[in-house]
C-alpha cells in the first residue's frame, strides 16, 4: 500500500528542482497577485465567455469542453489535479491508494461531505453514477470502467449490481476490484467512469437499473438540463439554452463557500463575439486566439488583466505516415529526422502563433509530472544541411531539379494534408512547402475539409503522408492509443504506424504495471519520450500557450497550467468595487 | 375550393417525401460520420466507444432501415433527439424559432415599411436630387455583403459609439422578450435583417410606379380632374404594390429565416447558427427536422398563395 500524497510531494520536488520547467503566470498583473494575499468581500459575479455552446449539464453523455465547463461546476471527481504538474491530490476522497497489486482502488472520502440540498454525498452516490455509465446508451465513457470486476455481468444484465464496487463504512470508503493492474485506475477510476458524481437521491427517481431505454435510463432524464443538487463550488440556478447558465454559490462547498454570489457561463457565436464582449465589459473573463491578444491588450489596458501561461492540453504536430504507399522512405527514421531538422518549428512558433506557444520535441507535456526533463530527449534545431545529409545517408540521391530521388528512383514528392479553414494550419503546410523545398523535398500542401481530413488519417488507408493535427492531451499520461504498435486498427489512432518494440513494452508497463508507482511510471514515460523524440514518426510542432483576459475588477484569481476551466481556487476569487 | 385545397395538400405529400430522400442521402454521404466528428481529437476514447455511440444513435444500422426510421418518425412528428444535445430536435427548433422570428419580421416591417415610400418618393421626383440620392443609396446597400455591413456596425455603432449592444437579445441576467432591453439589443439584427429590403423596395417601387404612371387608366383618373394625391395613392401606388405582395409569397417560412450571418455578427441565439451548427457537426436529427419544417411550411405558403390569387384575381378559376 503507498500513499499517493508522498508521491505527490515527490513529484513537486522534481517540478521545481527542474526549475525553467516549472510553469509560470508570466504576464499576471501585480495588481492579481497582490489581491491574492488580500482579504477577499462577498458578492459579485463572474461572467465567463464560452465559444462554443453548452450542450447538456450530464457528465455521463458529455463530450465537449464547453458542457463539462459547466457541469463540473456542480459535479466532481473524487480527486483533484495539482494545478501546476496534472499529479493526483485529494478532492472529495482525503485518501487515495492503488493496492500494490494494482489490482484494488481505494479511495477514503472527507468526513461530513454533502450535496448542495443537505444529503450527504457516499460512496452510493459514485456507484450509482458508475451504473449509469453502464446503462448509457448515448455515452463514449464505458471503456473506463471495463476493468472493474463484474462491469460486463452488470453491463450484459446478468447483474444487478457492479460487484467489484464496494462501498463500506457507512458509504465513507469505496472499494474497487480490478480484473487487471491498470496503472491509470487512481485518476480514471475517480470519477465513476462520467468524470463527475452524480446525486443519487435525485436521478434514481425514474431510474430502471435493467433498462437501457434512453427514457428509463439517464440517457433523456430531464435532469440534464437542471442538476438537481451540487457538490462543487457553484450550485445550479437556469439554463437559458443556447444563451447562458447561471449558477449561485454553494453554501456547502467543503473547500469553502466560494466568495461570489453568481457565476454565468455566456455562449458566443465566435472568438470576435467573445472579444468584443471583453472590450466593452459584458464579460469578466475569456478567452483569445493569439492574433487578438495584442488588440485586447491595448484597447482594454484600462478594465482587463491579461494572464498567458504554458498550454498542456493540446499539441500540434505533421504526423509521417511510415507505411505510406506513395512516400516509401518515410518508414526510414533517419528521413523523418530529416524532416524534423528540415523545418523551422521556432520561426513557426514566432511567426504564426505570434511566440503564444513553445516548441515541443515529444508527446507528453514539460509542465507534466511524466516529463522525463529536457535532457532525456532528442532536440533538433533548425539545420537544412543536416537535413540533406541525413537523406543521403539515408540513400537518397539529388536529381537534376534540387528534388532528391528516393532509392526506388522515384523523386521525393509529398503530400502535407490539413483542414481547410485553420488559417494556424494553412500557414505551417506553406511554411513546410517552402522550407522543405530547400531540402531537396518536394511537398504539395493540400486543404481539405475537417471531416474529409477524419476520414483519410486512418491506419487502413495508406495512401497519405504527412498530415497536420492536433491531440487534445488529457490529465493522464497514458499515450497507449496512440503510440502502441497495437492501436493501427481499422479507424485506430495510431495512422502513422508507429511501431516500437521497446516503447510498446514501456507503454504497456505504464499502463498495466505490475509496478504502477509514480516513480516506475515516469521511467516508463521516459523511455517513450525518448524514443518518440528520436524516431521522429511525427515533426512535433508546439504547444500554444492559454491566453486569458480577466476584468480588472476579478480578484484572487491565480491561473495555473494544469488549473482546469473550473479555475483551481475558484473560491477565493472576488470582486472589487 | 375545398377539392382543390385536399388535391394540392395531396400533391404535397410526394414533394416532401422527395426532399426527406435527398436530405437524408446528402447529408450521408459527405465524410466522415458525426460520432467521429464529435470526438475529434480525443485520444481517451476507443472504437469500441464509439461503435456503441454509433449503436445508441441508431448509425450502425444500414441506410434504407435508417430512412425508414426516419420517416416513420417524421409521420409522428418527432424528428428524434440531437446527437450532440440529447434532446428532442423538434423542441429545440420550436423553442428558437420566438427568437428568430422577432428581428426578421421587424426586419421585414422596416425593409418594406421604408423602402415603399422612398421608392415612391424616387418614382415622383424622377431625374431630380433626391431621386439620384435614393439610387446610390440603394446602390451602396445592395453591394456591401450583410457580414461586412453587420461588422462595420459591431465595431463603430456598438464598441466605438455604444449606440447598440455588441450582440445578444438580453443584457447578463435580463430575460424578456417584449421591454426597452430587448428592443435596444434588436437594433442592430433588425437594421441588418432590414437592410436587403431598403436596397430592394425602392428600385422595384421606383419602376413599378414610373410603369403605372404611363399607363392610360392614370391619364383618365387626371382627365376626370380627381385631385392629384387620391390619383397617386389611390390608383397609382396600389397597383405599383402588387409585385410586392407577390414577393411575400413565401411568407411562412419567415418563421425559418433566421439568418446565420446576422445571428453569428450580433450573436443571436436564432435558428440560423442552430441548423449551420447541425450542418457543421453533422447532426443529423436537428438539420433533417429543420429542412422537411421549412419546405412543409414553404408548401403550405404556396398552396395559400393560389388561393389568394384566385380570390383575388377573378380570371384565375378554381377547379
Amino acid at each position: 500500500m503507498r500513499r499517493y500524497l508522498a508521491i505527490l510531494s515527490a513529484a513537486l520536488l522534481t517540478a521545481t528542482a527542474c526549475g525553467s520547467q516549472a510553469p509560470q503566470g508570466t504576464q499576471a498583473s501585480p495588481a492579481a497577485t497582490q489581491a491574492a494575499t488580500q482579504q477577499g468581500v462577498r458578492g459579485g459575479r463572474v461572467v465567463e465567455g464560452s465559444i462554443s455552446d453548452i450542450k447538456t449539464l450530464q457528465p455521463v453523455i458529455s463530450t465537449d469542453t464547453a458542457s463539462s465547463g459547466a457541469w463540473s461546476m456542480f459535479y466532481l471527481s473524487l480527486l483533484r489535479s495539482n494545478p501546476d504538474t496534472g499529479d493526483l491530490e485529494p478532492g472529495l476522497a482525503e485518501k487515495f491508494e492503488l493496492s500494490k497489486d494494482g489490482l484494488t482502488v481505494t479511495y477514503t472520502l472527507r468526513q461530513g461531505l454533502v450535496w448542495s440540498d443537505g444529503q450527504p454525498f457516499t460512496g452510493e452516490d459514485f456507484k450509482y453514477t458508475a451504473e449509469a455509465v453502464a446503462r448509457s446508451a448515448k455515452t463514449v465513457r464505458k471503456s473506463t470502467l471495463q476493468d472493474i470486476v463484474g462491469w460486463k455481468d452488470y453491463v450484459d444484465g446478468k447483474a444487478d449490481e457492479v460487484k467489484g464496487i464496494a462501498v463500506k463504512d457507512g458509504g465513507r470508503v469505496i472499494e474497487i476490484a480490478l480484473t487487471k493492474p491498470f496503472c491509470p485506475a487512481l485518476r480514471n477510476l475517480s470519477g465513476a467512469g462520467a468524470g463527475g458524481i452524480l446525486p443519487k437521491h435525485h436521478f434514481v427517481a425514474g431510474w430502471n437499473n435493467k433498462s437501457t431505454d434512453t427514457k428509463a435510463n439517464i440517457d433523456d432524464h430531464p435532469m440534464n438540463m437542471k442538476p438537481p443538487a451540487s457538490v462543487g463550488p457553484f450550485v445550479f440556478k437556469e439554463w437559458k439554452p443556447g444563451v447562458s447558465v447561471t449558477m449561485t454559490r454553494n453554501e456547502k462547498y467543503y473547500r469553502g463557500a466560494p466568495l461570489l454570489d453568481e457565476y454565468i457561463i455566456k455562449v458566443y457565436a465566435d472568438q470576435v463575439a467573445v472579444k468584443a464582449a471583453l472590450l466593452t465589459g459584458e464579460i469578466t473573463y475569456g478567452s483569445t486566439q493569439p492574433a487578438d491578444v495584442e488588440e485586447v491588450r491595448n484597447a482594454g489596458r484600462e478594465i482587463l488583466d491579461f494572464h498567458r501561461f504554458e498550454g498542456v492540453s493540446s499539441y500540434t504536430y505533421i504526423s509521417w505516415n511510415a507505411k505510406a504507399t506513395k512516400a516509401p522512405w518515410l518508414a526510414d527514421k533517419r528521413v523523418r529526422q530529416a524532416l524534423v531538422y528540415g523545418l523551422d518549428v521556432s520561426a513557426i512558433v514566432k511567426n504564426v502563433v505570434l511566440g503564444y506557444g513553445k516548441q515541443v520535441f515529444t508527446h507528453t507535456p514539460k509542465a507534466s509530472w511524466a516529463y522525463p526533463g529536457d535532457d532525456k530527449v532528442t532536440k533538433y534545431n533548425y539545420d537544412p544541411a543536416k537535413a540533406k545529409s541525413l537523406l543521403e545517408q539515408a540513400g537518397a540521391k539529388m536529381g537534376p531539379d534540387g528534388v532528391y530521388r528516393w532509392t526506388n528512383g522515384a523523386p521525393m514528392t509529398m503530400r502535407i494534408e490539413t483542414n481547410q479553414g485553420n488559417k494556424v494550419r494553412e500557414t505551417i503546410g506553406q511554411i513546410a512547402q517552402e522550407q522543405y523545398k530547400a531540402i531537396g523535398v518536394k511537398i504539395d500542401p493540400q486543404f481539405i475539409s475537417f471531416p474529409a481530413l477524419l476520414e483519410r488519417s486512418v491506419p487502413q488507408n495508406l495512401d497519405h503522408e504527412g498530415v497536420i493535427l492536433g491531440w487534445s492531451l488529457g490529465l493522464e499520461p497514458d499515450m497507449y492509443s496512440i503510440w502502441h504498435s497495437s492501436q493501427s486498427g481499422k479507424d485506430q489512432f495510431n495512422w502513422v504506424h508507429y511501431a516500437n518494440p521497446e516503447v510498446d513494452k514501456a507503454i504497456e508497463a505504464g499502463r498495466n504495471g505490475p509496478d504502477c508507482s509514480a516513480e516506475a511510471r515516469k521511467k516508463n514515460y521516459e523511455t517513450v519520450n525518448k524514443h518518440l523524440s528520436e524516431d521522429a514518426p511525427y515533426t512535433f510542432l508546439y504547444m500554444g500557450d492559454s491566453l486569458v483576459f480577466f476584468n480588472k475588477a476579478v480578484q484572487g484569481v491565480q491561473p495555473k497550467v494544469y488549473s482546469t476551466a473550473s479555475g483551481w481556487n475558484i473560491e477565493k476569487w472576488w470582486i472589487k468595487r | 375550393m375545398t377539392r382543390f385545397i385536399a388535391r394540392r395538400l395531396l400533391q404535397a405529400i410526394p414533394t416532401l417525401f422527395g426532399i426527406m430522400i435527398i436530405t437524408f442521402i446528402l447529408l450521408r454521404v459527405s465524410p466522415a460520420d458525426p460520432v467521429k466528428l464529435m470526438v475529434a481529437g480525443d485520444q481517451e476514447i476507443t472504437e469500441e466507444d464509439k461503435n456503441r455511440l454509433r449503436e445508441g444513435l441508431g448509425l450502425n444500422k444500414p441506410l434504407p432501415l435508417q430512412f425508414v426510421d426516419f420517416t416513420w418518425q417524421a409521420i409522428r412528428l418527432d424528428f428524434g433527439n440531437s446527437f450532440y444535445y440529447h434532446r428532442p430536435a423538434r423542441d429545440m427548433i420550436f423553442e428558437r424559432i420566438p427568437n428568430s422570428v422577432q428581428p426578421v419580421l421587424l426586419g421585414l416591417l422596416v425593409g418594406v415599411g421604408v423602402g415603399v415610400p422612398l421608392g415612391f418618393v424616387a418614382a415622383v421626383s424622377r431625374g431630380r436630387r433626391t431621386d439620384h440620392g435614393i439610387r446610390v443609396g440603394t446602390v451602396v446597400l445592395q453591394s456591401t455583403p450583410d457580414f461586412f455591413l453587420g461588422l462595420l456596425m459591431v465595431l463603430f455603432l456598438a464598441i466605438q459609439l455604444k449606440w447598440i449592444p455588441i450582440g445578444s437579445m438580453n443584457v447578463v441576467g435580463e430575460d424578456c422578450t417584449m421591454c426597452w432591453d430587448r428592443a435596444w439589443h434588436l437594433l442592430g439584427p433588425v437594421l441588418l435583417y432590414a437592410n436587403g429590403g431598403l436596397a430592394f423596395y425602392p428600385r422595384l417601387i421606383r419602376t413599378e410606379v414610373l410603369e403605372v404612371l404611363s399607363q392610360d387608366f392614370v391619364r383618365t383618373a387626371r382627365a376626370k380632374g380627381l385631385r392629384e394625391r387620391i390619383v397617386m395613392f389611390t390608383h397609382v401606388l396600389r397597383n405599383a404594390l402588387i409585385p410586392v405582395v407577390t414577393n411575400f409569397g413565401g411568407i411562412l417560412t419567415i418563421v425559418f429565416a433566421g439568418s446565420v450571418i446576422v445571428e453569428r455578427v450580433f450573436n443571436w441565439p436564432g435558428l440560423g447558427r442552430l441548423f449551420f451548427d447541425g450542418l457543421v457537426n453533422k447532426d443529423y436529427p436537428i438539420v433533417q427536422a429543420g429542412i422537411i419544417m421549412s419546405s412543409f411550411l414553404l408548401l403550405i405558403s404556396f398552396v395559400m398563395r393560389d388561393i389568394t390569387y384566385a380570390l383575388v384575381d377573378p380570371r384565375i378559376k378554381v377547379r
